[in-house]
């Protein structure tokens, strides 16, 4: 019998989930040299820096004074895609061709699936149930609920 | 033919503005962790990242850190600091032993512990060809044995910072190991290859002579509330109750099994009063009502301070007891008391591996 799944998207605050972005800015005298978003790893090497997110940046010591780095939610309507183009066919995640990576949650904050880039994912493996689509873009993000029955 | 769906996410967000403030208000929040490493490998701080907090400033010469709970930044020289993670899983900052081709073995937490082989160390030998692809030791061991006679096991000591060590456990902890039984243990059957499996406890990762705390695949005994509870794996911590040591047990009644690979952990929280242990996510727990943690011998420096990998301390320097016959991937302990969910969260790291390799078993 053919599974359908049903696709319903909505922030992410609507499903009860609210997605952290921790992001780093470099700056000298005040002014910014760099911002690098969804920061994973802040590398400090003798005469720089090197910092892994979205994009691998290195900066120079002589090139800033100083850093800060904070943690914000993501789930303000303004960092969200107002309409997303993800869709889906035979149990496979449909997305638009600049994507970057997309993660699947469970309602508990759990990541079931995490991968790189790619048109198409499929979630064949999932179970059925409530999940949270979070794909990257380069020209942003797109956060979606989905239910698989 | 395709079937393709256009969704149109925001739109009912956007028209009602009330609604998903509430909703944000309420929301659970996916938690993300910052782990500050020193230039040797050490996880000098670890914790929750506090949202819409500034969590790392940094001038050339410092690095200041504040995270979830911090009443003020801890601050580190920047030349100590070779780098600062950022997951969205819980880091083991109090040990984490990784093992090397050669066969010794590093720890990344904070104390970076002197790890030693004891025993008969040609019983002990290192891979990667696992399901894990990580270096980690197989113990050619007799079951329940100690370590002076045909089997080898790794000391993990804290005897230079017990004082902090301890402080750290006594704020509870919560230890997680992954762990298989050798082919040859048929526990089934009682049988240890051809002879009789030892009615005898093993014990795999512990530091639980006199005290402490670790996981133990208990003997086969007699029990108040069944009529006789088989070997099961388990975990353990000692008390303080009434001025006296008592060990709290949970002892879910599952006899582990050959070849098959365990994720479990085991949580002390005192503030809980509650001691919890998972096992491949399923949750055991018991419930106490007592407030310390007796650590082994109270703090006595000639005993042994040292947890034990493939078997358990003696009251004897660098000898081992309670022996293990198997493979342990991963020994790690966590200076909080995980929640069930943050502990969910590690054993979905490793469950697709851990349910491949025990296919069929």
């Amino acid at each position: 019998m053919r599974k359908s799944l049903l696709i319903a998207g909505l922030v992410a605050m609507l499903a009860g989930q609210s997605l952290m972005a921790a992001d780093l800015i470099v700056a000298k005298s005040g002014t910014e040299v760099k911002k690098i978003t969804n920061v994973k790893v802040i590398k400090f090497n003798d005469s720089s820096i090197t910092v892994t997110g979205d994009t691998e940046e290195t900066v120079a010591n002589d090139d800033f004074d100083s850093f800060k780095f904070a943690v914000s939610a993501t789930s303000g309507i303004a960092e969200v895609a107002t309409t997303s183009n993800i869709g889906y066919s035979n149990n496979t995640l449909i997305l638009p061709a600049d994507a970057i990576s997309v993660s699947i949650y469970n309602l508990a904050g759990v990541s079931v699936m995490k991968t790189a880039a790619s048109t198409e994912v499929s979630i064949e493996d999932l179970a059925a149930g409530v999940y949270i689509v979070d794909v990257k873009t380069k020209a942003g993000r797109s956060v979606v609920k989905i239910v698989k029955k | 033919m395709k079937k393709q769906i256009i969704l149109t996410a925001l739109a009912a967000a956007l028209a009602m503005p009330m609604a998903a403030e509430e909703n944000a208000s309420t929301a659970s929040q996916k938690q993300e962790y910052l782990t500050v490493v020193d230039t040797i490998g050490s996880r000098v701080l670890t914790g929750k990242l506090e949202m819409n907090m500034e969590a790392i400033k940094m001038t050339q010469d410092s690095i200041e850190v504040t995270l979830k709970g911090m009443t003020a930044p801890q601050k580190f020289s920047r030349k100590a600091i070779s780098k600062v993670e950022i997951t969205d899983y819980p880091v083991a900052s109090l040990m984490d032993i990784e093992w090397n081709p050669d066969g010794s073995a590093s720890d990344h937490g904070k104390f970076n512990l002197p790890v030693t082989k004891i025993g008969l160390t040609e019983k002990i030998s290192v891979s990667k060809d696992n399901p894990f692809s990580t270096y980690a030791p197989a113990f050619d061991n007799k079951y329940g044995q100690k370590t002076d006679g045909e089997s080898g096991a790794y000391a993990v000591s804290y005897l230079e910072c017990k004082k902090d060590f301890n402080a750290s456990l006594a704020k509870g902890f919560t230890m997680e190991a992954i762990i298989k039984l050798a082919s040859h243990i048929d526990t089934a059957n009682e049988k240890e290859g051809t002879e009789t499996l030892p009615d005898a406890e093993c014990k795999f990762f512990s530091n639980t002579q006199g005290g402490g705390a670790g996981f133990n695949i208990w003997k086969n005994q007699q029990d108040t509330t069944l009529s006789r509870l088989s070997r099961t794996i388990g975990f353990q911590t000692s008390v303080l109750k009434n001025s006296a040591n008592q060990y709290i047990n949970v002892k879910p009644g599952v006899k582990p099994k050959s070849d098959v690979i365990y994720h479990m952990t085991g949580t002390w929280d005192p503030t809980a009063g509650k001691l919890f242990f998972v096992l491949n996510g399923e949750k055991y727990e018991t419930t106490f009502d007592v407030e310390d943690i007796t650590l082994p011998y109270n703090g006595v420096a000639d005993k042994p301070s040292w947890f034990g990998i493939g078997a358990d301390p003696t009251g004897t320097k660098n000898v081992g007891e309670a022996t293990f016959p198997g493979t342990i991937y991963v020994s790690r302990i966590y200076d909080t008391p995980l929640s069930e969910e943050e502990v969910q969260i590690l054993y979905n790291k490793v469950k697709d591996i851990i349910t491949k390799a025990n296919e069929g078993k």
